[in-house]
């Protein structure tokens, strides 16, 4: 292998899919980053954890193409510190040869025989394809990501819910003690309701690849996993598209909708900002995971208490609807959902202290937030 | 080996020949095979070997069902290195339950990375902590789709019948002589010395190997075979445990050599920097009781030897030359058996004593005072007879 | 040898449970009867002295009580009734002494150094404990001593219902008589080992070198038997301990050598501590694990939880985890126990469960439920499953 292209571009390459290295002392050549000239003249530079990989290729001249594995972080650094300007690169026999200007570097490779195949190419007929905007994808992962479970011991609790239809994809993902469900719109999608469970990990990278892109995002759902073509808006001279690419978590994914109540009796309206700061600010009173509660009445009251440190109280302006009852919550849980909100004001629907409330942008219905309550001892 | 996984028919190479396995496997190509296996039978009768050549064959693109054995997929699985097989093995005693529920059942709920199944290989599976096994078992009992768990089991008794009743169980033999003996050639082993091995190693054809390849293993073979002669006495037995001790401690040093480049060659991988200290830290914990199961390995050669050697003598007593092992001490167990006592119970004391002392081992005693018992007991049970040869 | 004056007190019930027993049914008074856990696994808690004349001891398995005494009175544990005599002796205690470390329902050490000058002398003050116990219908024994050792030897050498005082300078005619194995620490493979060494008595112990001991049981053990032969022994009374924590601990008559029966005991003791926290309607935050290894070596780690626990899952999980983490290369251990600090009122507050499936109320109900159960047919009625051994 042998290729000369832009330090810049090499840069923005090896920065992007260096995201996907993997620290597994199991199969060490995962801490590597793959790189490949075709003789197209473009060189594509793909990592992956298995749970996601990335893949993006820039334009090079390149001299004789090739295949060869270098170890990432090394190799990234490298790239970070050379000068603007040309870089060559050349691959010997375990080892690659990096040149810019009068700097000349020499760094043992991995086997690159090791290096699994990677799931990147194009779908088979059958494989569904629906493409969307990538800030609304992005900004829609943000609102849902953080609900997925940490434990391990439910797996699809750990992933994020895809229900592709025509027109319309639907994301859901809880950890048992929340639920947030979003949907977007999309163009394309399969004649019936296709549902896949991805990682959330891997979604989480996914989203921080989309933002600021403003370019188009087309996803293939293929047998084994879900391929991600970003189209970067206008990112002159680099050789085309970026692959993300993440595997399924097997399983059934609860029957979300079964949990979202039907007309609560109870509506309270409050400014989004404001009760962002007030949960903040009294939820430094809620320390060990305990509690914050919450007055519902026509004025809002949100108080906590930790025995040994003190406690908080903040009283709010709110229109209420409703008979006054205390409910409590979880304050980063509570946070989490408001901060996911994008109206002026929101609204929460209660029941009762033990049912779960509803928390949702006032008249609007794309993003809904369902959160249980903590009961009080 | 076994009927049910191998035939002969097929003239192709096939994974089957590369791993010695020799034949090919009724392994259906479909996703209808079962999805729970159980590999089972005594330690070296090619259960490893027939797990990846399985693993092969389920994933195999070119020789769907059988396994070439040649391209990429094939031979990453060989050697341990491809995405959609995952090996578990014990970490020093046991297989923990935090290996299965981060090895397997995350792994398990992912859909395979490269072809259409995933394939998990426990080794040792008898060696899964009760809770671990608990905790395999829903995956198991409904894998996610895609899944096959091969578990390989010296003692199926330590299995929770859970866990082994959901299983298709393939019962392994001890591997014939004359087929070690072949298999040792094919690996370029000098016929003599083939044949040597596969006499003393009983039907283990991993105790085989290493005794046809490595010139330490050969040593350390002459030495613990000349331990019955020196045990005159209890003092005498007390030396030759100490030199025992010694000798797994060195090869517990050689290994350790060996570990330094693997931690150079990770360090190379990974570079410095964040995250990488977990890496290294499971790497270092991986050598630890590695180093731990090669000492507790070497002692159990010593106490597997030096019982061979009552073995032979007991044959030799009853006119049965043929049965001697260490045909390279022929003479010697000859001398031996003519001129000492006529008690063969004794003998079958002493194998026994032989035979139990790897148990004590496995269940945590300090070595060195489990080594010295048994030699002490040997030195009571059967001393060398008076006018015995001595040993160099 | 201790300088110190004799003010040291062991004050040991006897027969505890089996007398509550009679205050609770007059009946039962003068006939052999047997307090414990009547399921097929149980084993004898206590036992009058009139079972034990036919060698039932506790700690034995209940299936063996009954055979060699099938005449007796089996009655089930009922720890309520027991803890709350437990206060009313602890009362007692305390108005002579704010210096009382309980060690059990039915043990205590107090230092009444303070006291003297109010209640007249320590074996005075012994009599008078004595006789307050008796107004209870109980009766138990003390030991009066310079320090805690021989106040606890003292004790187990005068039992049923005596008071043995053992001044400074009778120290070693007390002491050098006794067995090896009226030692603290001297089970019966200690004992064996002294005994090939031809040490049979205290006294024979006192006259060696400690380092000859030290050469012959090990550093820490012969140093801790040399020290003790000689009757010396510098804990100090600390009270109120058991106040401030909730656990249980067990010493293990052979060593614990294999981790999955270590695991297993140390379920079985975050499943007793789990439930003693329900019944006094606490829960807590901070969880000790506390393992001394055969060399005496004695370490405590804790950890500090974010929210309050009462369930056997929880301490388990802690535990657990600290013992894993600690990874003895070859553990011999002798002594495990599991504790509970930063005690609060309980039930702890509990984040709700959108699924509920294992968390949450459920598991708090399985809790209450179980505990039920053992307060009606005793603590091993219901056991955790992996507690129970493979046959």
């Amino acid at each position: 292998m042998k290729f000369r292209c832009e330090r810049d571009d090499l840069l923005g390459a090896v920065q992007f899919a260096s995201r996907a290295i993997s620290n597994r002392a199991t199969l060490p050549v995962l801490s590597g980053l793959r790189i490949e000239a075709n003789e197209t003249g473009s060189v594509g530079v793909a990592a992956t954890d298995l749970e996601l990989t990335m893949q993006t290729a820039l334009q090079a001249g390149v001299d004789e193409p090739g295949l060869g594995v270098v170890p990432g972080r090394l190799f990234n650094e490298i790239v970070r510190n050379l000068g603007s300007g040309q870089v060559s690169l050349a691959s010997g026999e375990g080892e690659i040869e990096i040149a810019s200007g009068r700097g000349h570097f020499r760094v043992r490779t991995l086997m690159p025989d090791d290096y699994p195949a990677l799931p990147v190419e194009e779908g088979t007929p059958d494989s569904i394809s629906v493409e969307m905007d990538s800030g609304v994808l992005a900004g829609s992962l943000a609102q849902v990501v953080r609900s997925a479970s940490s434990d391990e011991s439910r797996q699809v609790l750990t992933g994020v819910l895809w229900e592709i239809e025509p027109g319309r994809l639907t994301l859901a993902a809880t950890d048992s003690y929340r639920l947030a469900v979003s949907e977007i719109e999309v163009e394309g999608g399969p004649g019936e309701v296709v549902k896949v469970i991805l990682p959330a990990r891997a979604l989480a990278e996914l989203g921080r690849a989309l933002q600021g892109t403003g370019g188009r995002v087309r996803t293939l759902v293929r047998e084994n996993l879900v391929t991600f073509f970003l189209t970067t808006g206008g990112q002159e001279g680099s050789g085309g598209e970026s692959v993300i690419a993440s595997r399924f978590i097997e399983g059934e994914f609860p029957n979300y909708r079964r949990l979202l109540p039907e007309g609560y009796p109870n509506a309270l309206t409050v400014d989004r900002e404001s009760l962002l700061e007030t949960v903040k600010r009294v939820g430094l009173l809620a320390q060990n995971n305990l509690p914050v509660k919450l007055r519902l009445a026509g004025e809002l009251e949100v108080s906590a208490h930790t025995p040994d440190v003190g406690e908080g109280q903040e009283v709010m302006d709110a229109e209420y609807r409703g008979e006054s009852f205390v409910i409590a919550f979880n304050p980063q849980f509570l946070h989490d959902g408001a901060s996911a909100l994008r109206t002026k004001r929101v609204v929460l629907e209660a029941g009762d202290g033990l049912k779960p409330a509803l928390l949702k942008g006032e008249d609007e219905s794309t993003f809904t937030y369902l959160l249980m309550p903590v009961r009080l001892s | 080996m076994n009927q049910e996984i191998k035939s002969t028919t097929s003239s192709e190479t096939t994974v089957w020949d590369v791993l010695h396995l020799s034949g090919s496997p009724h392994i259906p190509s479909s996703l209808k095979v079962p999805h729970a296996w159980l590999l089972l039978g005594p330690t070296g009768s090619g259960k490893r070997a027939t797990a990846l050549a399985m693993a092969a064959a389920f994933t195999c693109p070119d020789l769907p069902g059988v396994g070439c054995g040649v391209c990429s997929t094939c031979t990453r699985i060989i050697s341990g290195r491809h995405p959609d097989l995952h090996l578990i093995a014990p970490e020093g005693q046991v297989i923990s339950v935090d290996a299965i529920r981060v090895g397997v059942i995350p792994e398990a709920a992912r859909s395979p990375f490269e072809g259409r199944r995933k394939v998990f290989v426990i080794e040792e599976a008898e060696r899964m902590h009760p809770s671990a096994q608990n905790a395999l078992l829903k995956t198991l009992e409904e894998p996610p789709e895609g899944t096959i768990i091969i578990l390989v089991c010296d003692r199926e008794d330590e299995l929770l019948e859970t866990v082994s009743s959901r299983c298709r169980v393939v019962h392994f033999q001890r591997v014939p002589c004359e087929a070690i003996q072949a298999i040792l050639e094919a690996e370029a082993a000098e016929t003599p010395v083939a044949r040597l091995a596969a006499r003393i190693a009983d039907g283990d054809i991993n105790r085989a190997r290493a005794f046809a390849l490595e010139p330490e293993a050969q040593s350390r073979h002459r030495s613990f075979a000349g331990v019955p002669a020196r045990l005159t006495s209890s003092l005498e037995a007390l030396d030759a445990a100490a030199e025992i001790v010694t000798e797994a401690a060195t090869a517990v040093k050689g290994r350790s050599e060996a570990q330094k480049q693997e931690v150079v060659d990770l360090a190379v991988a990974l570079g410095e920097g964040r995250g990488t200290a977990s890496a290294r830290a499971s790497l270092a914990k991986r050598h630890k009781r590695e180093l731990r199961r090669l000492e507790n390995e070497v002692l159990n050669e010593a106490l597997w030897t030096i019982g061979s050697w009552y073995r032979d003598v007991l044959a030799a007593r009853r006119s049965a030359p043929d049965a001697i092992a260490n045909l390279d001490l022929k003479a010697d167990v000859v001398r031996w058996a003519a001129a000492s006592e006529p008690d063969d119970g004794l003998l079958v004391a002493a194998i026994h004593r032989c035979a139990v002392t790897p148990g004590a081992l496995a269940r945590n005693a300090n070595p060195s005072l489990a080594i010295e018992a048994a030699l002490v007991d040997l030195a009571r049970l059967a001393p060398p007879p008076p006018e015995s040869p001595t040993m160099d | 040898m201790t300088g110190a004056p004799s003010n040291i007190l062991h004050v040991d019930m006897d027969a505890f449970y089996a007398s509550v027993e009679v205050i609770k049914d007059p009946s039962l008074a003068g006939v052999p009867l047997i307090v414990g856990g009547q399921g097929g696994r149980g084993v004898v808690t206590s036992a009058s002295y009139e079972a034990r004349a036919f060698g039932v001891t506790s700690a034995m398995p209940m299936i063996r009580a009954r055979r060699l005494c099938p005449h007796a009175v089996f009655v089930p544990n009922d720890f309520s009734a027991y803890t709350e005599v437990s206060a009313k002796i602890g009362a007692v205690f305390n108005s002579f002494t704010p210096l009382v470390e309980p060690l059990s329902l039915d043990e205590a050490f107090l230092d009444v150094s303070g006291s003297v000058k109010l209640f007249g002398h320590a074996e005075a003050i012994g009599r008078r404990i004595k006789g307050r116990i008796a107004e209870l219908g109980l009766t138990c024994t003390v030991g009066v001593a310079p320090n805690k050792f021989l106040a606890k030897v003292a004790s187990a050498r005068a039992k049923p219902d005596g008071l043995l005082v053992i001044r400074p300078e009778g120290v070693e005619a007390f002491l050098h008589p006794l067995p090896v194995t009226a030692l603290w620490g001297v089970g019966a493979q200690t004992g064996e080992a002294l005994e090939r060494l031809g040490l049979k008595t205290v006294g024979d112990l006192a006259h060696i070198p400690r380092r000859t001991l030290e050469r012959a049981l090990g550093d820490a053990l012969g140093a801790h038997l040399h020290s003790l032969a000689k009757g010396n022994d510098d804990r100090p009374v600390t009270p109120g301990e058991a106040a401030k924590s909730v656990g249980s601990e067990e010493t293990y008559p052979h060593d614990l050598d294999d981790t999955e029966v270590v695991l297993r005991e140390i379920l079985r003791l975050a499943d007793r501590t789990a439930g003693r926290l329900r019944a006094k309607g606490l829960c807590g935050r901070t969880v000790t694990l506390k393992v001394r290894f055969s060399n005496f070596v004695t370490i405590t780690r804790s950890r500090t939880l974010p929210e309050e626990v009462d369930a056997t899952a929880d301490l388990y999980g802690v535990t657990r985890a600290t013992y894993l983490k600690l990874d003895p290369a070859r553990p011999r251990i002798r002594l495990l126990g599991v504790s509970v600090s930063g005690l609060a009122p309980g039930p702890p507050a509990r984040q709700l469960d959108l699924l509920s499936t294992t968390t949450g109320p459920r598991r708090q109900e399985a809790s209450k439920a179980i505990d039920s159960i053992r307060n009606r047919f005793g603590e091993r009625a219901l056991d955790l499953a992996s507690l129970l051994d493979p046959p």
